[in-house]
């Protein structure tokens, strides 16, 4: 007597390729998004660094453009970020665009005098997301302002060379950066805007921010 | 010879292939292909009107034109034809932002593509603070016969306009306006200019 053929339902046949069928299609989307990271991650404001509860943001990244790499480590703090009318030094009455105001922003910074912040970018940003970068074509301060946004302009710490694969080393002659110092950046924003944090960063995907109270 | 009768699982399968046959080939035939499928977003605009691009406010004031020119940055030009100016306003939106790529589409068809050479076609209106007002100028330099009826495109990245919105802006240019232009000579042009900081 032959023995009786049990009819499997089609899920149940199935099940193993089911239950793969989710895993394969992950797998397949994550085999075609290697320009994700390149075209994405890295153009944008993606990973903030920690602060801590007295506000002071640590930065530890690395400056890696496939050719050079050297750490970048600061804490960095925020002093004030406020609007003013005048620039400490101004010689003459400065000149903003139509519409506008200026907004100065001082950071405290503590890094190792032997680590390069040079290079970096210093933005106010607003709850709607704008971003006001400092632009120092769009404004006549009236007076000497700072080159640099990160470092003093007098000791500003090793620097990267152009076009050298070479750690980054200090100018001939130049001091010391100090431990820790202030420096103060200038940026144009218009007048019925109130930026809510500053942000600051070097190579993105890191980023730090630091909410204006 | 006895032909197998297919059972309704394989005349199912058969179906769902040829489905996604005809599916793929209809697909293949209605997507853009290659460069036509990164095309700009073309945004027609008049003189005097506002409209929104991707990257911020984009308003085209004038157009004027000379057979020489007198640019406040960089080298005049002496044109053997006229040379257009286009001035024109932005406003960077969300961080900022620049126009750099132009491309003027005169009365016969041709194209002229232009960027921020600094020689003599030219347009680079670099973008100011957000919220800020920036005038700007696109110069290019065109056989007047071919003026009437021509427009000029405005979009961002010189080397790469791809996929993002392209201003067009209608320059109304009358048979009138080239024979002025024709004689006109020594047009000052402020290439950019942050609103208030003249």
């Amino acid at each position: 007597m032959r023995p009786k053929r049990v009819r499997q339902s089609w899920w149940r046949r199935e099940r193993i390729a089911i239950v793969l069928l989710p895993v394969v299609l992950v797998a397949a989307v994550a085999a075609t998004s290697s320009r994700v990271d390149e075209y994405w991650w890295q153009k944008g404001f993606h990973e903030q660094a920690p602060r801590d509860d007295r506000g002071v943001v640590s930065v530890d990244v690395d400056f890696d453009d496939g050719f050079l790499k050297y750490p970048i480590r600061a804490d960095i703090s925020l002093v004030s970020a406020e609007r003013v009318t005048e620039v400490p030094g101004a010689y003459r009455a400065m000149r903003l665009p139509t519409g506008a105001s200026l907004w100065e922003v001082r950071l405290g910074w503590k890094a190792d005098p032997d680590v390069s912040l040079t290079g970096c970018s210093i933005a106010l940003v607003d709850d709607d997301g704008n971003r006001y970068d400092i632009d120092p074509t769009s404004f006549d301060p009236g007076a000497v302002t700072s080159v640099q946004t990160c470092v003093p302009d007098d000791a500003p710490g090793p620097q990267p060379r152009p076009l050298s694969a070479e750690p980054p080393t200090s100018p001939p002659g130049a001091a010391e950066r100090p431990a820790s110092y202030e420096t103060r950046a200038y940026v144009v924003v218009p007048e019925d805007v109130e930026p809510t944090a500053v942000r600051v960063w070097w190579l993105l995907p890191t980023y730090a921010e630091l909410p204006l109270d | 010879m006895r032909v197998p009768r297919p059972s309704r699982t394989q005349l199912g399968t058969g179906a769902l292939v040829v489905a996604a046959l005809a599916v793929g080939q209809v697909l293949e035939e209605q997507l853009p292909q290659g460069s036509d499928g990164g095309r700009l977003f073309e945004r027609p605009v008049s003189m005097g009107q506002t409209i929104q691009m991707r990257t911020g406010d984009f308003t085209p004031r004038t157009v004027e034109g000379a057979t020489t020119i007198l640019r406040s940055i960089g080298s005049g030009i002496r044109s053997p034809g006229v040379v257009v100016v286009l001035s024109f306003d932005f406003v960077s939106r969300g961080e900022s932002s620049s126009l750099r790529y132009g491309e003027l589409r005169d009365g016969d068809g041709r194209v002229t593509v232009f960027g921020p050479s600094g020689e003599r076609n030219d347009v680079s209106c670099e973008g100011g603070p957000v919220g800020i007002v920036v005038h700007c100028t696109a110069v290019v330099e065109a056989d007047p016969e071919t003026l009437p009826g021509s427009t000029m495109g405005l979009a961002g990245d010189e080397l790469d306009p791809r996929f993002d919105d392209m201003a067009v802006v209608d320059l109304d240019i009358s048979a009138a306006d080239v024979e002025a232009w024709k004689r006109a000579v020594d047009l000052e042009v402020d290439v950019r200019e942050v609103a208030g900081m003249g």
